[in-house]
């Protein structure tokens, strides 16, 4: 495509700094080459732009609305995210963050005037064999293959009826 | 007749358990959708087909909807995609098709009509079958600029690139199209003759 063309078709499209389309309206007027590539290309912009648009079938509603009707009705994004849910992990750091910083204070020798000295923190020891012996670990197992299985279930369910 | 809610005071409806709404905010777009759809099949079956897998999903994505975008735009991408997926199933041979067969398919009914609306028909049966003869990507841009009304950001939108991309697409597309119709116009001059 010639660069003629090319600003013609910016300057029609109105694309392009405003400085490039003052000097292509310039040459349409001065110039009769680019006058005539201006020509042709409104006309071509007539032509395609007085292209009608296709109709499809007269059931083609009715037959998409008895499928619509089948299907639950989208929920909104609100709906689906649950306040409760948001809070409870809020309330869950909020815990965190303050039982943590609660065992740290206690842990300060206060009576400390020499200087600043970083205080000495100890995490509670805990005894993980105490927890993570077999039976949690294989409960742990059994309710994380029962929550696979149910979002496979879903994950199946949904390509069928998309088919 | 032309409702009166926008698209977006429809889609509200819809979301809030009115079913009847989708059926007005179909209407309004159908035409065009199967259009777009029928640029990448060639068949008005396939398009049909294709148009209705649109606005399934588009229902049930609904939710997903952001009114940062026009309607129009985001329904438009979803008929590129699925037809897209379409084409690569169905691995349609897009350089060889039978444009007589498309001819057929895409041009409207006349009958009754003057000398100027047949001339206009028939310009416009040349039209389409050089679109029909574009590939599904020029096909498309052409009929979203033209057709869809749709700005090159909006299109870029709907198609997944850059703006500037599909700038450099309409202009290739267009030239692409004026050679194709200048090819189909000497080839009917030649066979008059």
């Amino acid at each position: 495509m010639n660069l003629i063309e090319q600003r013609i078709w910016d300057y029609l499209d109105g694309t392009g700094t405003l400085q490039e389309r003052e000097l292509t309206e310039g040459l349409i007027k001065s110039d009769p080459v680019y006058q005539q590539v201006y020509d042709e290309c409104k006309s071509f912009n007539k032509m395609v732009s007085a292209l009608g648009q296709d109709e499809p079938s007269m059931g083609f509603t009715r037959n998409v609305m008895e499928k619509i009707n089948l299907e639950p009705v989208p929920a909104t994004l609100k709906s689906l995210i649950d306040k409760r849910i948001i809070f409870g992990i809020a309330a869950f750091f909020l815990f965190t963050i303050t039982a943590l910083l609660g065992v740290l204070f206690y842990q300060i020798d206060w009576s400390q005037t020499t200087g600043f000295k970083t205080p000495e923190f100890t995490m509670p020891a805990i005894d993980t064999a105490k927890y993570l012996n077999s039976t949690y670990i294989n409960i742990f197992i059994f309710v994380d293959i029962i929550i696979a299985l149910y979002l496979f279930d879903g994950f199946l369910r949904n390509r069928l009826r998309s088919k | 007749m032309q409702n009166k809610y926008s698209d977006t005071e429809l889609i509200k409806k819809v979301l809030g358990g009115e079913k009847a709404a989708y059926a007005d905010l179909m209407k309004r777009h159908q035409r065009f959708v199967f259009t777009l759809a029928l640029r990448f099949t060639k068949n008005r079956e396939d398009a049909e087909e294709i148009a209705q897998d649109c606005f399934i999903k588009a229902y049930r994505s609904l939710n997903t909807f952001r009114s940062t975008s026009k309607f129009s735009t985001w329904l438009y991408s979803i008929v590129y995609t699925t037809a897209m997926t379409f084409l690569r199933k169905k691995r349609l041979d897009i350089q060889s098709i039978d444009t007589e067969a498309g001819l057929l398919n895409i041009q409207n009914h006349v009958s009754d009509l003057n000398a100027d609306d047949v001339e206009h028909k028939s310009k416009m049966v040349f039209v389409n079958r050089a679109i029909d003869q574009l590939s599904p990507d020029d096909a498309a841009v052409i009929t979203l600029f033209y057709q869809g009304e749709q700005s090159l950001e909006e299109i870029g939108q709907a198609l997944g690139m850059e703006a500037n991309t599909v700038k450099v697409k309409l202009h290739r597309a267009r030239h692409r199209l004026k050679e194709k119709i200048e090819n189909i116009l000497h080839h009917e001059v030649k066979e008059l003759l």
